[in-house]
């Protein structure tokens, strides 16, 4: 993968009121092999940004670059994980895994979608429709169609806020694990520190709307990580800091009159 | 099905036959003529009847032409309506006030373009079902799931690509009730169409069995058109549920 760069993207929408800048200015690199988590209270622009990184929002302005390059649009090379697993309710696991090849007209590698199916954890339940999925194998499938088409870089929009609290330690398990496995770069939103200090490599905090970076701490841990080690609760500590911090960092100026 | 389901199912039908024979017992002797044992006798006598079996092959022939040139026009347009916003805006209103005319009311418009015979009955019947076919896989369309639009997006979809991969599948189950729908009016338009400009078809035997005072065969064709409706809307139901996700 290459490096994926946010140049001074900003976002606003049209409200009642006026023009509500939601997003920015804000820039952002990130590296390949990266696990960055992007932390931040709800409502401050999360998922507009993850929207403007998939390629579905165009910014009010600045760019993304991937490798200098300027991108738009949706790539199928950055893959995407919805909040929930927006499986199209009448393809089997397998065929919701192997659709994107169908999509773009290629010959589905029927052994790399067993394998990836695999990978995730949900062997088994290859020729299963969604409805009979748990939330969590449901993500798990979904998971899978991003992976399988070998995306630079996975981006992911609370995929986890929806499940209980075991299976979401579950899944961030698993996810660490394909993380590792594969080398991957990952972008992970969350508005949760634990969840945060579970995966990420670096945590990025953004400020409440309209969302900048407020901080960036790197979290240099190995995995599995010890979350009762002094090292991991003193991050710990330092990012929820920051975020508390974060909180004044946010202008008043939310709308712009037009 | 539970079993007190089909007894009142059972019930329902034997309370109509019972209804419509009280009624025919009335002294007024033209409710006389209509009376279900007449209706009987000729039922049977249609089996061995070889016009009546052409006139039904008739009927169904022109049926499945009208609805097959609704839904292929019908199912594009309601597609593309249903995608494109502004394509909805352009054709709301035109459509709208097309769609609330009687379909029979475009007959002398039919036989001028169409002259006489079968082909002024395929244009009444196909216009008559082309607009539930329409309504509702723009319904349709409109209402799939935004995110798996999106996530075809993600995964490379163009425009064709989503129609293809996502919105014709998830539009599925709203286009077979337009056909079930369009299938309820079409059978009802098909009768009076044939009516009007054709010697044959179930339509046309009323007629000509009015024409001789044949009563007993009126009602006989009647029950006939009721029972095949029925019978055209269980498939489609039947199907439905199987294709709904
Ligand atoms: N399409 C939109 N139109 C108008 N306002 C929007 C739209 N999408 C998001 N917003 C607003 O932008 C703000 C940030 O939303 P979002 O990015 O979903 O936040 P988060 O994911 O961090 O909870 C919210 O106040 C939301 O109401
Ligand atoms: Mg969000």
């Amino acid at each position: 993968m290459q490096k994926l760069s946010i140049n001074s993207i900003e976002k606003h929408f049209c409200h009642d009121q006026g023009l509500m800048q939601v997003l920015g200015p804000l820039n952002l690199e990130i590296l390949p092999g990266e696990f960055v988590c992007i932390l931040g209270e709800s409502g401050c622009g999360k998922s507009t940004l993850w929207r403007i990184l998939a390629g579905l929002e165009a910014p009010s302005a600045g760019k993304l670059l991937l490798d200098e390059q300027a991108i738009s649009g949706t790539d199928y090379r950055r893959g995407v994980v919805f909040q929930n697993p927006a499986l199209l309710p009448w393809l089997t696991v397998e065929e919701n895994v192997a659709l994107g090849f169908k999509i773009r007209g290629k010959k589905v590698p029927k052994q790399a979608v067993r394998d990836t199916i695999k990978l995730v954890g949900i062997d088994g339940f290859e020729n299963v429709k969604p409805k009979k999925l748990s939330g969590g194998m449901a993500q798990r499938a979904a998971i899978a169609r991003a992976l399988v088409s070998n995306p630079d870089v996975l981006l992911m929009d609370e995929p986890f806020a929806a499940l209980d609290a075991v299976t979401r330690l579950r899944m961030q398990e698993a996810l660490l694990d394909i993380w590792q496995r594969q080398s991957i770069t990952v972008v992970f939103i969350t508005h949760d520190i634990d969840e945060a200090m579970a995966l990420a490599s670096r945590v990025v905090i953004m400020t409440p709307r309209p969302g900048r970076i407020a901080a960036t701490i790197d979290i240099p841990l190995s995995h599995p990580r010890m979350r009762a080690d002094d090292e991991f609760l003193h991050l710990r500590g330092l990012v929820a800091d920051e975020l508390v911090k974060s909180f004044k960092k946010s202008p008043d100026r939310e709308l712009i009159c037009s | 099905m539970k079993p007190t389901a089909i007894l009142f199912y059972a019930a329902g039908c034997f309370g109509s036959l019972l209804l419509w024979w009280f009624f025919s017992q009335s002294t007024d002797s033209s409710l006389h003529r209509f009376n279900p044992f007449d209706t009987w006798s000729a039922l049977v006598s249609f089996i061995s009847m070889p016009k009546f079996w052409q006139g039904l092959a008739e009927s169904l022939q022109r049926l499945a032409v009208g609805i097959g040139i609704a839904a292929a026009i019908g199912i594009p347009v309601g597609i593309v309506i249903g995608y494109s916003s502004i394509v909805f805006e352009l054709t709301y209103i035109p459509f709208q006030f097309v769609r609330m005319i009687s379909p029979l009311s475009w007959t002398p418009v039919a036989i001028i373009l169409l002259g006489i015979g079968s082909g002024p009955v395929y244009f009444l019947v196909s216009i008559a079902a082309l607009w539930p076919i329409v309504m509702n896989t723009a319904a349709g369309v409109r209402a799939a799931d935004r995110q798996w639009i999106e996530v075809a997006q993600c995964l490379g979809a163009g425009h064709l690509q989503t129609i293809w991969f996502v919105l014709i599948r998830s539009t599925l189950p709203h286009i077979l009730v337009g056909l079930q729908l369009a299938l309820g009016v079409a059978w009802i338009v098909l009768v009076p169409a044939e009516m009007l400009g054709v010697a044959s078809g179930l339509g046309y035997m009323i007629l000509d069995a009015r024409d001789v005072n044949d009563y007993a065969s009126v009602m006989a064709l009647i029950l006939v058109i009721g029972f095949l409706g029925i019978c055209l809307d269980l498939p489609l139901k039947m199907l439905l549920r199987k294709i709904s996700f």
